[in-house]
């Protein structure tokens, strides 16, 4: 039985004097008690459609067609009324970003409680009574005194939690959740989406999923629209999507993700371009630039969602793929870097790192880690949220200095360490050209004229892909995510470093930006022998990346090895559940991991991951478990895995 | 506030009000000028001014008069006005119940005002009471204090005379003539501040309106009255509770302007007149007071912050 | 709003009209009534004073008047301890009597005393005390109350210098003080109609807060002083001048800024105020909501007073030029708005010495130039300082000269001094020019100390025998004419020697509400007094029915 029905939506947003038509067209259905997923890049519109679809119209954002709710119209009620009668009671909202989206001075009982009591018309006392059961409906822990709780008090996977309890609270019918695990460590991120989904299953609710990870969406959702320039491309159920799919968006979307699993790509397949703009409507097919197999049709003619495989297969594609058909990129073979020759250019030995805040005990991030970065290496350094991989970097840098433990240059020169940021458009001086900006390094080092290092600037940006004539004289802020990073990457490279700290380059681009510039990355590693430390919590990111891969759980390293062996075989019982928690190894998602990290710094004795590890022992509440090879490469911190009597000493390699 | 936080605080006041003390006495003592010329007049004689220094014990080195004022000051004598004759812990108590009265007033007015067009030209950007909030606030913003003042004046009290021009008479002689006194030089003070609390609101309230929990605060369906005053307000005004000190300061010279334009018998003014007549003991129990008062209102904005934002309030705790 | 109002306007008048009646009904032979109430009709009435007859059209009994100053008596009103200004002596007049007063044309007339009369040769005084007077605290005036507020006055640093020629001070008689001089001081009874001879009651002189708590025999006994806010007076019932005063009480307002008192008296806050600021008596002149009363006589010179000891300033020829560079009339049109006349000297017209022609060089841009590169020629560019206080319209005029002086080659700088640093900067001669005003007054003998070289304050450092010469004659000559004809010379002498650049005279300006009457000028026996420093009577002011 149909719950929602979107039919002929179009949204156009103002923006200055244009309107930008970011949803086209578009029809849909939800059922009851069914869970469809809606993916696609940054800019397709698909959050934009998701506030559509419950009838939200900001200033400024115009939208027609028919939005049926049950019986009711919702696009021909106003503001008020949808505040009063939809909106948090038959339709639940859960936000992308657990940090942002609770009020931070609003206690969580009170927020949790408002719509409660304005919907339900109840007293306080029974909002609070439902509010705690739609806590602990969420899984947290100490419901009751949660309640009283600021949000800055709760952790990100808590807070998500909240929010999702407080969609739940008025039983709404149908939850639009959007990206609702994509700030979230992979462990939480796991644990997150199976509590929706369950939720939804015991609760008798449909949900919209709107997310850019196909694979993640693939494994929870019924069915899947994939959305492109404001419009549905493919749709499809989940099941067997990942083969069968016919627009090449689609396959680009999947093929572009890094996975855990299959040989380890040499270079990620990537989408090459960027969306197009929707100010104007695209002539033809919207994806037809970016597109391998669009010939001279697509380009003049726009398609509409077909049945191409079966009545529940659809597609807006004049080309569609036969099932199963590369799209883009070709394996390579991997070129001899010089980081198989194992030449050590920064080693760290029992490296300790501490936070001092005035009159508290000082904290400590980094406990005793000890590892080498080889020349022309790239190291990728996972853990979750405060595991102390960030604090680790920018020791690396110089920028902290260490309270115990030792930083060596082996190469000899004190080598130059750059650092490459999550948010690289801030770290870029918005008041400077692009050229300025790059050519910044080499005023400081002295070097050339101005017009030589303008010159020198231009050939960085040109080694990165971006074009300097177009974007040499531009200002930061007018770049994409995408653009920027490649721009901090040039910056850096000017410096001529030795040693790329790269800390979550990645982490806030579209999938198919990502594997842009990882494929950079590691274009840069071999053309320039720099090594990398790629800092990251994305498991599969550093898979593609990395040629070592080192596990850090608060504050000491617990698996290190080869990418290989450490995601391929993982032994660390933390690196096995991290590693399960990544969509897209088949089957249904796994939280294999319940709770959460204990508070850094916690000075309890033994083995850290004690308290979550479900293969503990005794042993591991008494010491901790040094790091003993397994291998030539590989070397894990753990008493069940690798007892200590073996121990050959703390080895990084 | 546990009690070794308040004993700090107070510990450091004292320090501050030392520091003060000894800066307005050391300026005093650089700055040209005689407390026994404002008391002679044009064509003081050089005997005359040292009898009269003399007499006012002006002949004993600074660190000595310093040191005098101190002790007594400690007893809590403040000493007396060169020019009067009174006891400045008098001539304080006499003329800063007004201008705290004025200033308290003016900061309710202009936040009352404030909080409403800011919240409302956030909601509406471009809106009608946006474009006459920002085109007017710049307008105030612009204007000289005096300006306004002059402006109201003109308007409604010597035009319309619907107000006095200058003057107000004490509370318990005549309520309505106070009340009355106040609205001008209120409206004057309260003009500047409300057009920065506004604009500042409006700003915040903005950046506010476009974070996520409001969006997930609509679309829990909350009125929208529930969204501005409870999920916008509070976070919008930790800048506004955090300004006060500042503002404070700025009210302090409008004050003077104020008092002075309307002829109010407060402690701008005294400060005023205490520095013009080298009264040097006044001015010195005038800025101390201020002082204190300037402390007191930090205080008062940080609890207020703290009450704002339970972050802060938790990092403080802890 | 104007409801408010509306009811606050009853509330004042029913407060006004209960406490007219009752102090009214008090006062045998006064009007009766209050503001608007009963009050006598009929056109001018003849008034027996006691001293002379003084004709007030219309008055009215009752009433209070509220006058706007432009400063607060934060010092008090003991006139023998500290200065008197213009704001003070307006409140002093009301509650003190002077124990003489100068009339229009220069005549001293006894006031408070009955008669003050020298000797032949004017070095003894002889005062005789109007008898049945008292203090507003009951005590009697007699001649040792005068003795005592004498000597206080001599004593006292303040006027030292003032009163330096007295030798002595005693009681005469119960009713008769004689007072002796070092030497013949013919002016002395002129001294006793400024604040020396404002006469205060001995037990007030004695109290430790005697100043803020002033007693007097005058028409008005102080009630109340509340700092920066107001002083209040009332009708001394058993005032000496039967049946005055009209009002029953006065209050006084400070309020430093002229423009806010205008708009003060516009508003109908305030009934009465006076001021010297030419600007505003321009805009007042054109307003007819406001009775305004000017005079220029016995008022003081706005003149640029140049540092005489100080080169390029000892030299005459250099002080003539710049004198002959100053357009005078072009400043008294930015800077007073043609109020006032252009200053000659430092007598306005109807003060003795004043004179047509000084010999005070005219305007002569082109000479001044040949004198200036003449100087400059031999003793290398001038460069000067104007020093001038802090105010809108000192620095308006300032960059006006600064402008003229340039045009002829002189560079002048200008440097802002606050008030009291300027009062100090001028009385250690730490300076080039000022902007000033001083003088005026009834008699030329009240500026010997500015300008004899005995003086204790001499003004500008000026240092000449022949303005000495004449000062002493003035002082000591029994024979009026001799007096004028010294007052002349020294007022040529000065015009001669530029000593000072007379810019103008200060026209003074009393406004008030139209229903204010009997801000008169004029003082008994019919004589029109000048606003010397702004001061006058309120005894016969009165609301017009």
């Amino acid at each position: 039985m149909t719950l929602l029905t979107l039919t002929g939506l179009n949204v156009s947003i103002a923006d200055g004097t244009d309107r930008i038509h970011a949803v086209r067209d578009v029809g849909m259905t939800i059922a009851r008690r069914e869970i469809v997923g809606l993916v696609g890049e940054s800019g397709c519109g698909k959050s934009t459609l998701s506030r559509a679809a419950v009838g939200l119209r900001p200033a400024g954002v115009t939208v027609s067609g028919s939005v049926r709710l049950d019986d009711t119209e919702l696009l021909d009620l106003d503001h008020r009324t949808l505040a009063a009668e939809v909106w948090g009671r038959k339709v639940g909202f859960i936000p992308q970003n657990p940090m942002g989206a609770l009020n931070p001075v609003l206690r969580i009982g009170h927020q949790l409680t408002e719509h409660m009591r304005r919907h339900l018309g109840i007293g306080a006392r029974e909002a609070r009574t439902r509010a705690a059961d739609a806590l602990a409906a969420t899984g947290i822990p100490a419901p009751v005194a949660a309640l009283d709780k600021f949000p800055h008090e709760l952790s990100g996977g808590m807070r998500q939690r909240v929010a999702i309890a407080m969609a739940l609270a008025c039983d709404p019918a149908l939850l639009i959740a959007d990206e609702p695990t994509t700030a979230l460590d992979v462990t939480i991120q796991a644990q997150i989406i199976d509590l929706l989904v369950t939720l939804c299953r015991d609760r008798d609710m449909a949900m919209l999923l709107v997310s850019h990870d196909l694979p993640l969406v693939l494994q929870v959702a019924d069915r899947v629209d994939v959305m492109y320039a404001g419009r549905v491309v493919e749709r499809a159920p989940s099941t067997g999507l990942a083969e069968r799919r016919a627009m090449p968006y689609t396959a680009a979307l999947l093929d572009s993700v890094p996975t855990l699993s299959g040989p380890q790509p040499v270079r990620l397949p990537a989408i090459g371009g960027t969306p197009p703009d929707l100010r104007a409507a695209p002539r033809g097919c919207a994806f037809a630039v970016r597109c391998g197999h669009a010939d001279a049709e697509c380009a003049t003619r726009e398609p509409t969602l077909q049945p191409v495989r079966g009545d529940d297969h659809l597609t807006a594609c004049l080309r569609p793929l036969e099932a199963k058909t590369p799209v883009i990129g070709e394996d390579e073979t991997a070129p001899e870097t010089a980081a198989d020759r194992a030449v050590p250019v920064l080693r760290a030995t029992d490296l300790v790192l501490e936070y001092r805040v005035p009159g508290r005990p000082s904290f400590r991030a980094v406990d005793g880690v000890s590892l080498e970065l080889h020349e022309g290496e790239i190291l990728g350094l996972v853990g979750e949220s405060g595991c102390g991989k960030s604090t680790l970097g920018r020791a690396l840098t110089g920028l902290i200095r260490p309270a115990a433990g030792t930083i060596e240059h082996p190469a000899g020169e004190t080598a130059d360490v750059q650092l490459i940021f999550q948010d690289a458009k801030g770290s870029l001086n918005p008041r400077r050209s692009i050229l300025d900006v790059v050519a910044e390094p080499l005023l400081y080092a002295g070097r050339g004229t101005t017009r030589e290092r303008r010159e020198e600037a231009a050939s960085l940006l040109a080694s990165v892909g971006l074009d300097p004539e177009v974007l040499g004289r531009r200002a930061p802020r007018r770049l994409s995510g995408g653009q920027a990073q490649r721009v901090a990457i040039a910056r850096a490279l000017a410096a001529k470093p030795r040693v790329l700290v790269c800390d979550e380059p990645v982490s806030a681009l579209d999938v198919s930006v990502q594997a842009q510039i990882i494929n950079l990355l590691m274009d840069v590693r071999t053309a320039t022998s720099v090594s990398i430390l790629f800092i990251a919590h994305d498991l599969a990111a550093v898979r593609a990346a990395s040629d070592r891969v080192a596990v850090m759980y608060l504050g000491v390293v617990c698996e290190i090895g080869s990418a290989e062996e450490v995601l391929g075989a993982p032994r660390h019982p933390y690196t096995k559940a991290l590693v399960a928690s990544v969509p897209g190894q088949g089957g249904r998602l796994r939280a294999s991991l319940s709770g959460e990290p204990p508070a850094p710094g916690d000075p309890s004795s033994g083995c850290r991951f004690q308290t979550r590890c479900p293969e503990a022992v005794p042993e591991c509440a008494i010491t901790r478990p040094p790091l003993v090879d397994l291998g030539p490469t590989q070397a894990v911190a753990c008493h069940v895995v690798a007892p200590s009597r073996q121990a050959t000493g703390v080895s990084p390699s | 506030m546990t009690l070794a936080s308040v004993m700090r605080r107070a510990a450091r006041l004292l320090l501050v009000l030392g520091a003060i003390s000894i800066v307005t006495f050391g300026l005093l003592a650089v700055m040209p000028g005689d407390p026994a010329l404002a008391l002679l007049g044009p064509g003081a004689t050089d005997a005359a001014v040292a009898e009269v220094r003399a007499s006012l014990g002006l002949d004993r080195p600074l660190i000595v008069r310093y040191g005098d004022w101190l002790l007594s000051a400690l007893g809590g004598d403040l000493g007396t006005s060169y020019q009067t004759g009174q006891p400045v812990v008098t001539s304080l108590a006499d003329r800063f119940p007004l201008s705290i009265e004025l200033v308290l007033v003016s900061q309710i007015v202009a936040l009352a005002v404030a909080v409403p067009v800011g919240l409302w030209s956030a909601r509406r950007p471009g809106g009608i009471v946006d474009r006459i909030c920002s085109v007017g606030g710049l307008g105030l913003l612009s204007l000289p204090m005096f300006a306004l003042g002059s402006l109201l004046v003109y308007v409604f009290a010597v035009t319309l005379k619907w107000l006095p021009a200058t003057g107000i008479p004490s509370f318990g002689d005549d309520p309505l003539g106070h009340v009355q006194g106040l609205i001008l030089p209120v409206l004057s003070l309260a003009g500047w501040q409300f057009a920065m609390y506004a604009q500042i609101l409006r700003g915040e309230a903005r950046t506010v309106l476009a974070e996520d929990y409001i969006e997930t605060a609509v679309l829990k369906g909350l009125p929208t009255r529930a969204i501005l005053l409870r999920h916008t307000l509070k976070p919008a005004s930790l800048s506004l509770a955090s300004l006060v000190p500042i503002t404070t300061g700025e009210l302090i010279g409008g004050a003077v302007v104020v008092e002075t334009l309307y002829a109010l018998p407060g402690v701008g003014r005294l400060m005023v007149d205490a520095i013009a007549a080298r009264d040097l003991l006044v001015l010195q129990g005038a800025v101390l007071a201020v002082a204190v008062v300037f402390v007191m209102l930090n205080l008062f904005a940080d609890v207020v912050v703290r009450w704002l934002d339970p972050r802060i309030r938790s990092h403080h705790a802890g | 709003m104007a409801r408010i109002h509306r009811l606050s306007a009853l509330l004042g008048v029913l407060t006004l009209a209960v406490t007219g009646c009752g102090a009214g009904g008090a006062e045998p032979g006064g009007a009766p009534g209050a503001t608007g109430a009963t009050g006598s009709p009929g056109a001018a009435r003849e008034f027996r004073t006691g001293l002379d007859t003084v004709k007030v059209a219309d008055p009215v009994r009752g009433g209070q008047l509220v006058y706007g100053l432009e400063a607060d008596v934060s010092a008090g009103l003991d006139t023998s301890k500290w200065y008197c200004g213009p704001a003070c002596r307006t409140i002093a007049k009301t509650i003190y009597d002077p124990l003489t007063v100068v009339d229009s044309g220069g005549t001293v007339r006894p006031y408070l005393a009955e008669s003050v009369e020298p000797n032949a040769d004017r070095t003894e005084w002889t005062i005789k005390v109007r008898p049945g007077i008292r203090f507003h605290d009951g005590t009697p005036l007699d001649a040792a109350a005068v003795v005592t507020n004498l000597e206080k006055q001599r004593t006292s640093p303040l006027n030292t210098a003032a009163l330096a020629p007295v030798a002595s001070v005693t009681a005469d008689g119960p009713m008769s003080v004689r007072v002796k001089m070092k030497g013949p001081s013919s002016a002395f009874n002129v001294w006793l109609s400024t604040p020396i001879g404002y006469i205060m009651a001995p037990s007030m002189l004695a109290a430790k807060n005697g100043a803020h708590n002033p007693v007097g025999t005058g028409p008005f006994r102080f009630v109340e002083w509340k700092a920066a806010d107001h002083l209040t007076v009332e009708r001394n019932a058993e005032y000496w001048q039967k049946g005055l005063p009209y009002l029953d009480r006065v209050v006084f307002r400070p309020n430093p800024d002229v423009e806010s008192r205008v708009a003060a008296l516009r508003a109908g806050d305030i009934d009465v105020m006076h001021t010297d600021s030419a600007d505003q008596i321009a805009k007042l002149r054109g307003d007819t909501s406001v009775r305004l009363v000017e005079s220029e006589l016995f008022g003081e010179s706005n003149y640029f007073q140049l540092n005489v000891k100080r080169a390029p300033m000892n030299d005459v020829n250099v002080r003539r030029a710049l004198a002959m560079a100053l357009d005078r009339d072009a400043i008294g049109r930015t800077r007073n708005r043609g109020v006032t006349r252009v200053a000659n000297g430092p007598f306005p017209p109807g003060t003795p010495g004043y004179l047509d022609n000084t010999g005070y060089p005219g305007y002569d841009p082109a000479a001044a130039r040949a004198i200036i590169e003449k100087y400059e020629a031999a003793n290398g560019p001038i460069s000067l300082k104007l020093m001038i206080p802090q105010s809108p319209t000192h620095a308006k005029t300032a960059q006006v000269v600064q402008q003229m002086w340039k045009e002829v080659g002189v560079d002048v700088a200008l440097e802002q001094v606050e008030f009291n640093a300027f009062l100090e900067r001028d009385r250690r001669g730490d300076y080039d020019m000022t902007d000033a005003r001083l003088f005026g007054g009834a008699d030329p003998d009240l500026q010997r100390r500015w300008w004899h070289s005995s003086g204790a304050s001499p003004v500008g450092n000026i240092s000449d025998p022949q303005v000495d010469a004449a000062l002493d004659v003035i002082r000591s000559s029994t024979d009026p004419a001799q007096r004028k004809a010294s007052a002349e010379q020294l007022n040529r002498r000065l015009g001669d020697q530029v000593n000072y650049l007379w810019v103008n005279w200060t026209v003074w300006a009393v406004a008030a509400k139209p229903d204010v009457v009997g801000l008169n000028l004029q003082i008994p026996g019919g004589g029109q007094a000048g606003l010397v420093l702004g001061d006058h009577w309120l005894t016969y002011a009165s609301r017009k029915r």
